[in-house]
């Protein structure tokens, strides 16, 4: 009898200790924030991402998602800090020596995961390659004069372009641009697989095609105490039910894009923290002038207030994004103050009338394509086909597969279209540019319009911002005026984390979050 | 040595199924529209960028020309470069290949282990309530798609009781729920199988006979029953492995598992033409083998099919003597 008296109370106690023991560790798990300081709690996460990247190559794909994973490895010269302002990164800093020539000064104290300190020359070599090997990533360097661009010394170099060109640092913002290291690259003839070799806080463990990236910290990450998280798997996960669903079951600790079939769902789960912002795209509605009768401007005035798009995005998007209030995302460097006085309310009756003007008095039969994988976009045209047939415009909706659509609008033969363009240097001009005639995007509108082609031109190189933002507004202000294109949905962007995640932040350009800042509480 | 004429038959006979199924995916691939340079390089992609790739890749090149090169490379074991990450097909698919293996065979494996059982015990048990029960279960299993019961599994098991994983397959329990979701669908179509077999064979005289010289009941239905029910619970076993290899595609986009069925999809939506006529040559030629390895059991399983090979060579043998001898 004593002896199980005695074991009983013995069990009790170390049933006790079991239960208040969690007291304690919990308590000593909090993060400990002192200063700069910055301990996480757990040292791995894992976040899933809407596709798998094609190669650990920076250079040769420009599709966003790929970037969300290659840029925790490579870093770029400048970055865009929370305001949209462009600041130093692996170039510390720079100067205009004159309108055609940008001097970089290199951080000294960083270095390539294989261990070599990042030099002036892998700067150029990176750039260089670039261009050499015709990567996609040309575009970002296409007007550099690589003859006259030099390495002054480790950590000094001069990048001349062949004009004054406004874009050319924001354009090395690009993850495009990221930095290589010229022995690796050399080394394993330029196998990326091989050699993902990078600058950035997390260098390649393995990369399981088909399925996933593993991650670990860079131990001499030139940003002390960074990254937080030591080791990471990114895992792809490409439909957005799934990734919606591996968010609500906490399956991983980040599930980037939510869809808006999913986002009110999960924005209203109480175990998850939806971290969202505006984006640097926009859609917009085009018609192609090529296209009668879309090149009499008051067919065009006519469709515009024919229609109303508010209620075509609250049916195609729900609360996701922004029903577009101008050309430009919000938060994008050039963005016009004010555009409210440039769209149109609807009004059936003066839409009519235009098109009587225009000599189409019953209306018209036209077309528009959307492509097959995005629904919201499908949606928006059948509200818009039902809202045209009001004003007698037959609108029959052609859905493509994403590249012939693609292609068929690059090679114009798109009628009207909805499509989306990125600023994704953070700035108006890379949007605005794209209505230039020699770019892909122009067959879309076919607009010919010489003042436009100047005033655009003058601001690429014009080197001073306020007068460049000038112009860029002006610009703007052209596209609404001649009817051009309806911008019609500014893009949100969104990430779905487990509530103890912290410091998760939304990049809005290239959407390509950085994990370095994320550490758990 | 008849059964082995007969293997090497069917392997000479797969080379122009092979050659025909290379022939039309390949054309099929050459004539749907879309721009692989534009799927690779992205929808902002400049001419110039995109002619570089064309001219790299031989997109420009006439169909018979880019037909031959893909058929002499065939022919070496070279499957061709993937245009999405410039890696060897046959590394891309041999990644993969694995986890479709795993998701196949174990379903199966556990279609047969509830379908055999739940069939044998159906057939046994004709008209009473559990074969009503069983019949419907069946019902169930063949006709619920199998993407709805993947998700309807997910949100139960994953989202709301938060027992299992919902996708991924890095470890046993992930592989519990898609295992599950084609395992009842393969057992649903062994049970009906199987019952309709055994039903055929319990009613035999010598199931009758084994009875009444006092043969136990369970020795009798799987001794003397289940054995001649086999070959064909052999064949829709056989089908359901051909199936799953080519299409459990949707269980693996449900559950994101790295197969090769969601890669082959993905491939096509990328336009990366030597993955998808590399994955589907795979495929096919997994599909003859299983179809050869099902007709080698027969033979087994089964021993008066193996006698049939026999006699049919014996009387062939003997019809070409008798017309040299007259």
């Amino acid at each position: 009898m004593k002896i199980t008296k005695k074991i009983f109370l013995a069990l009790l106690l170390c049933l006790t200790t079991f239960l208040i023991l969690p007291a304690f560790t919990s308590a000593s798990s909090e993060a400990a924030v002192a200063g700069d300081a910055i301990v996480s709690t757990k040292d791995s996460m894992v976040v899933v991402m809407p596709s798998e990247p094609n190669s650990l190559d920076p250079h040769d794909n420009v599709a966003q998602n790929k970037h969300q994973t290659t840029r925790q490895i490579y870093e770029t010269l400048v970055a865009y800090n929370e305001k949209g302002e462009l600041i130093p990164w692996l170039a510390e800093s720079w100067e205009y020596e004159n309108d055609v020539t940008l001097v970089l000064h290199i951080r000294p104290g960083v270095y390539f995961h294989n261990g070599d300190e990042l030099k002036a020359s892998d700067v150029m070599f990176t750039l260089k390659r670039i261009r050499d090997d015709k990567t996609v990533a040309a575009m970002q360097v296409n007007r550099v004069d690589f003859d006259k661009s030099v390495v002054v010394d480790d950590y000094k170099m001069k990048l001349v372009t062949t004009a004054p060109y406004a874009l050319q640092l924001p354009m090395l913002e690009n993850p495009l641009c990221g930095i290589i290291s010229e022995r690796a690259f050399k080394e394993s003839g330029g196998n990326f697989f091989e050699a993902p070799i990078g600058t950035g806080p997390y260098q390649v463990v393995k990369f399981n095609i088909g399925d996933s990236v593993i991650l670990k910290g860079f131990e001499k990450y030139w940003i002390k105490g960074q990254p937080y998280v030591k080791n990471v798997i990114i895992r792809y996960i490409k439909e957005a039910a799934s990734r919606a669903i591996e968010a609500e079951s906490a399956g991983a600790d980040i599930v980037y894009e939510i869809s808006a079939n999913d986002v009110d769902r999960v924005r209203a789960n109480p175990n998850i923290k939806l971290v969202s912002a505006m984006g640097a795209n926009t859609s917009y509605l085009y018609m192609n002038q090529a296209v009668k009768p879309f090149d009499d401007i008051r067919v065009r005035e006519a469709v515009w207030k024919a229609v109303d798009i508010k209620s075509a995005i609250e049916v195609a998007y729900g609360s996701f994004g922004k029903l577009a209030d101008g050309v430009i995302s919000p938060g994008i460097d050039g963005r016009h103050p004010d555009m409210t006085d440039f769209f149109p309310k609807q009004d059936i009756e003066r839409a009519k009338a235009l098109l009587a003007e225009a000599g189409y008095p019953d209306g018209f039969s036209t077309s528009i394509s959307a492509n097959s994988s995005d629904q919201q976009r499908k949606d928006f045209c059948e509200v818009i086909q039902a809202q045209l047939a009001k004003v007698g415009i037959k609108v029959e909706i052609v859905i493509m597969d994403g590249t012939v659509w693609a292609s068929s609008l690059a090679a114009g033969k798109g009628v009207m279209t909805i499509y989306g363009l990125t600023a994704s240097t953070g700035e108006a001009g890379r949007v605005l540019f794209r209505w230039l005639p020699d770019t892909s995007e122009w067959p879309l509108t076919s607009w010919k319009s010489p003042e436009y082609y100047d005033i655009i031109n003058k601001a690429l190189t014009t080197v001073n911002r306020d007068e460049r933002n000038r112009l860029y507004y002006k610009c703007q202000e052209m596209l609404m005026t001649n009817f051009v294109v309806f911008p019609v949905w500014h893009k949100e962007l969104n990430a779905a984390c487990q509530p103890d995640v912290m410091g998760f932040r939304i990049m809005p350009s290239y959407e390509h979050h950085l994990l370095q800042n994320v550490y758990f509480k | 040595m008849v059964l082995f004429k007969y293997i090497l038959k069917r392997i000479f006979f797969m080379i122009p199924i092979l050659f025909g199924v290379v022939v039309i995916i390949f054309t099929l691939m050459y004539v749907t529209p879309g721009d692989p340079a534009l799927a690779i390089l992205g929808e902002n992609a400049t001419p110039e960028a995109i002619e570089a790739i064309h001219i790299k890749l031989g997109l420009d090149d006439p169909y018979l020309v880019r037909l031959t090169k893909y058929f002499l490379g065939v022919f070496k074991g070279d499957f061709g470069i993937s245009y999405r990450t410039g890696r060897p097909v046959f590394e891309e698919i041999m990644a993969r290949y694995p986890n479709t293996l795993i998701l196949t065979f174990s379903s199966v494996a556990l279609g047969v282990l509830i379908g055999v059982t739940a069939g044998i015990i159906s057939a046994v048990r004709q008209y009473s309530l559990l074969d009503k029960l069983l019949t419907s279960f069946s019902l169930f299993g063949v006709s619920a798609p199998s993407f709805w019961l993947a998700m309807v599994l997910v949100l139960f098991f994953s989202v709301k009781l938060k027992w299992l994983p919902a996708t991924g397959s890095y470890g046993l329990k992930y592989w519990v729920l898609p295992v599950f979701t084609l395992g009842l669908q393969a057992s649903a179509s062994i049970m009906r199988m199987t019952r309709s077999s055994m039903l055929e064979v319990i009613r035999q005289d010598y199931i009758r006979t084994s009875k009444a010289k006092g043969q136990s009941n369970f020795m009798t239905i799987m001794r003397h029953g289940f054995k001649n029910a086999q070959v064909p619970i052999l064949t829709i076993i056989g089908i359901r492995i051909t199936n799953f290899l080519a299409g459990a595609v949707l269980v693996e986009t449900v559950f994101s598992i790295p197969g090769l069925g969601a890669f082959i999809i993905s491939s096509v939506n990328f336009k990366d033409y030597p993955v998808v006529q590399g994955g589907v040559l795979w495929i096919a030629l997994n599909c003859i083998v299983i179809t050869l390895i099902v007709d080698i059991l027969y033979c087994f399983v089964d021993p008066r099919i193996k006698s049939a090979f026999s006699k049919k060579q014996k009387q062939s043998t003997v019809s070409s003597v008798r017309q040299g001898g007259s």
